[in-house]
Formats: structure tokens, sequence, C-alpha cells
């Protein structure tokens, strides 16, 4: 009845060796706390969250696109305007995104290795567990962000230069550099794939940063994945007007 | 054909209830081998078997007509060792929560299911044979920190070393853990955190274990590292196929532990 299908490898059995033991205090290479498993995670849960901060204060900021053209370059030319501040903020973005995605980027290819051999057969657990699309594809939408950033800067902040008159001071329109870019339907349709990439990104990586951070509660821990998931909802969504809107305003 | 040659078997449950079963099981000649999947058929096996008692009557055939039988580690066979773990259809100790494979009932399964076993995989679980896996990288891990230390002699009278009750408890969910790996085979970092996170947390949460605290997270912590486990991405996939329903609440004490212990503590 047994052996239908493949036959099964022949030859001898080769000889199982298993690694010195024990190997504390010898061989075991103690790593710096930053570049320990728990030490990364950390890292990455802090850097996660100081960036998901700044998409709530970059929203509000943009959803005054809403109140029309004069009110959101009053905004920019003020937001702009701050001395000092805003220097610090955006190196210090610019330090969180970079330490993020080198950090996110290292613990994946480590992850991988942690697994050579996939299983042909794979299920999730299901239960009590709240693995979803978006905890398996973290590093996609991350990568994903990782160009965006760079891409959105240059077609926003280092894009085309108009000039407008705000309570008579000729201000930098970028109003007109935000409908111009949705005027093109490609724009649109990119933005929004990536808006709901960053959601997805949040809806996972919100809560997640929590545990990482050590935040256990039996009551508490359940409300935070949930605000987690709200938060990420929210803040995609949010964005995701944005284009639209633009683009019919255009 | 089981059923011809093992009269006695055929006896014991009515023709039936009895199951057809393919299975598509891992074959590895030895740790360096090329593995493959190979396909068996077994036509009568009993709903009441457990899973590794059904493996008991396809590896009976193998020898009898002279094959190699599947290898497979098996100790207690009623869920307390953690020897036994295997992956099936993709879910570590397959498809029911809390329970172990040894634990599994072919019932579990319909007659003409398919089910693909697969050894636990790692790299820091190298296979040894067939479903046989290495797990000699846990014990490392407790040999660095999974222990406490004691006068031996003198026994303290037992109401001198007070113990909250929430702390008891909490140890003793802990403790459950029977380091059969599943958390590691689950998730898809092969992260060990579950377990080191529930041996960390169990003495952490003790008088008897505070004089080693903080040596104790950093140690096993860096010798989980060192073994080539991955990190935790916090999906709580271990917590689901725990079959001791080990929380991933200890993960979150041992992230506090290590950074505790990291910044200042003594080790
Ligand atoms: S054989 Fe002991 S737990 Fe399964």
């Amino acid at each position: 009845m047994a052996g239908q299908g493949n036959p099964v490898p022949s030859g001898r059995m080769t000889p199982y060796t298993p690694k010195p033991f024990p190997t504390v205090d010898g061989a075991v290479q103690h790593r710096a706390f930053i570049w320990s498993s728990i030490g990364t995670k950390i890292i990455l849960a802090i850097t996660g969250i100081g960036l998901a901060l700044f998409l709530p204060v970059h929203l509000a900021g943009n959803l005054l696109l809403f109140a029309g053209a004069e009110s959101f370059n009053r905004y920019a030319h003020k937001l702009i305007s701050i001395p000092v501040l805003v220097p610090i903020v955006e190196i210090g973005l610019l330090a969180l995104f970079i330490i993020h995605s080198v950090k996110a980027l290292m613990n994946f290819l480590a992850n991988r290795k942690a697994r050579p051999t996939r299983y042909a057969a794979r299920q999730w657990a299901g239960g009590r567990s709240h693995k979803t699309w978006a905890s398996t594809t973290m590093i996609i939408s991350g990568l994903s962000l990782g160009a965006f950033v760079p891409i959105h800067l240059i077609q926003m902040k280092y894009g085309p230069y108009f000039e407008t008159k705000v309570d008579g001071e000729t201000v930098r329109d970028v109003y007109k550099v935000v409908v111009e870019t949705f005027a093109n339907p490609l724009n649109v349709a990119f933005y929004l794939f990536c808006m709901a990439v960053v959601g997805m990104h949040l809806y996972h990586g919100f809560a997640s940063a929590f545990s990482s951070l050590g935040v256990s509660h039996p009551r508490y821990s359940p409300v935070i994945l949930w605000v987690g998931r709200l938060f990420g909802a929210v803040i995609g969504l949010g964005f995701f007007v944005l284009p639209i809107y633009a683009a019919m305003v255009g | 054909m089981v059923a011809q040659s093992r009269p006695s078997l055929k006896g014991s449950h009515s023709a039936a209830n009895s199951m057809k079963i393919r299975l598509k099981v891992w074959r590895q000649k030895g740790p360096d081998a090329e593995g493959t999947l190979v396909d068996y058929t077994l036509n009568d096996v009993s709903p009441d078997m457990s899973f590794l008692e059904m493996l008991d009557v396809l590896n009976e055939s193998l020898i009898r007509s002279g094959k190699d039988p599947v290898h497979f580690d098996s100790d207690c066979r009623e869920g307390i060792c953690g020897s036994c773990g295997m992956m099936i259809n993709g879910k570590a100790h397959g498809p029911l929560a809390g329970t172990t494979t040894c634990q599994l009932h072919m019932r579990t399964f319909q007659s003409g299911d398919e089910i693909v076993v697969e050894p636990w995989r790692a790299q820091a679980f190298p296979v040894v044979r067939d479903l046989v896996i290495d797990r000699s990288a846990f014990d490392r891990i407790i040999v660095a920190g999974g222990f406490i230390s004691v006068n031996t002699g003198a026994a303290p009278d037992a109401n001198a070393v007070l113990v909250p009750k929430q702390n008891a408890d909490m140890a003793m969910d802990a403790a459950a853990c029977i380091a059969c790996g599943a958390c590691v085979a689950q998730c898809k970092n092969a992260s060990a955190a579950l377990f080191v996170g529930a041996k960390v947390s169990h003495l952490a949460l003790l008088p008897q274990g505070n004089p080693e605290r903080s040596r104790r997270a950093i140690r096993m912590v860096q010798q989980m590292d060192a073994e080539g486990f991955g990190s935790c991405s916090n999906e709580g996939e271990c917590e689901a196929v725990c079959p001791k329903g080990i929380s991933i609440s200890n993960i979150a004490r041992m992230n506090r532990e290590f950074t505790k212990a990291s910044f200042g503590g003594t080790h």
C-alpha cells in the first residue's frame, strides 16, 4: 500500500553532529543592544511611532486644500516660515526614516535567514492570532513607502515653483503644484495606491510597535490593537480623498 | 492492505467508519541529504487513532515491505513532553488549538483527506532525518540562563518566601511551556520569542528567580540570537498554535526584562 509516488531517496544516512554544547560564555558573541533582535524591534517601534505621529499633522494641514487656494497657501507659507523648528523636524524625520528603513531591511533579511527552507503547505493559525494581510506584507508596504517618500518630496516640496499673492505677500503657490500634479491621472493612481499602502502599514505597525516596546495588558492590549487599526484606516482614508479632490478641482 | 495483514487492527473499529487518508510525508535521509515529499495512502485508518498511531501503522507496513520507516520523535504521547511536533497541512501540531500532535486524533480529518506532513522548518532546528529535527538550540538557551541559585540543605520555611497570587498564576502559565518548538515552526520569522519569553517570564515573576534576573534576560536573548532564530513581528501566530496556550504577553515581558537589563542591570 505504501510508497506510491516519489521513491524514498536512497543511500546511507549522513552522520549527524550537533553543535558544541554548551556555548554560553565561550563561543557566543554578545551583540550590543541595538543589534540584538529585541533591540532592533524596539528601535523599529520608536522610529515607527515617530514617523506615524507626523502623519496626522501632515494630514490636518493638507485637509486645508478643501478650504481653497488662499487658505492652503497661507498655511503652507506660515509653516515653512517657522524658524528653527522646521529644519529640526525635517532632519529628525529624515533620521527616523533612514534608521527605520535600514533596520527594517536588515531585520527582514535576518528573518529570512532564520527560515531557509520554506514549507510546502502553509496555513495561518487563526484563532487568537492577529496575523493579517497587512502584517504579512510589512516589508512590501515598507519598501513601497520607501520609494514613495522621495518621489513625493521631489514632486511637491522640490516641485515646480509658482508664485501667488496672499495678504499682499508673495508666496509659493503650493495649491497650484498640488492641482497640477493630480491633473495627471497616473499621479492620482500612484498616490491612491501609496495611501492604501500607508494605511495597511499602520494597520499592523501601530499596535505592533507597542507590543515591541513591551506594552501588554489583558484589557488594554486589544484596545491598542484596534486603535492602531483605526488609526491606519483613518490616515489611509484621509489621505485618500486628497488626490481625488485635487483632480476634481483641476 | 494494512487491514489484511493486521486483523487485530481491523477488529478495533468497524469497516464502516474506517478512513482513507492520503499522506504526503517529508522524507530526508540525513541532515545534508536532499529531501522530498513522498505519497502514501492508508486505506484503513480508525478515527480513534492518534496522528502518531496513524504514522505507526504506516511505519509497520513500510517495515514489513522492507522499506525505511518514517522517522519522527515521540515520547509521552500524552501532550506533556513536547517531543512530537510536526507541521500538519501547514499548521504546527495540526488543525486543533491547544493540542500536540500526539493528542490529535484522526477523527479531526475526513476520509479521503490529503495530509501534508513536514518537519519544523528553522535554520536553528536542522532536520536530522525525515520529521526529526534537532531542538538542542532550545537546550542551549536554557543552559544560558534558565536556572536559579538555591542553597541546598536547609530549605527556607514555605511561608517565608511570599509570592503574590497573581504572579504565581502568571509564572505557572509561563511554566506550562513544553518546549515543543511549535512557536518557532509557525512563526514566519522562525522566532523563538514565545519560548524564550515564557522561560524568562516564568523565573522573573518569582522571588526565587530574582538573583539572576537581569543576567538571565541578557544571556537567554543573546543565545537565542546566536542560534539564528528570527525576531518577533507581533502577529501572535505562536500563541495560536501553542499547545499550552502560552500568551504573547510573555514576549512583551521579555522585551521589558531585556531592555531593563541592558540599561543598568547586573550581568
Ligand atoms: S509525545 Fe509527548 S507531547 Fe506529544
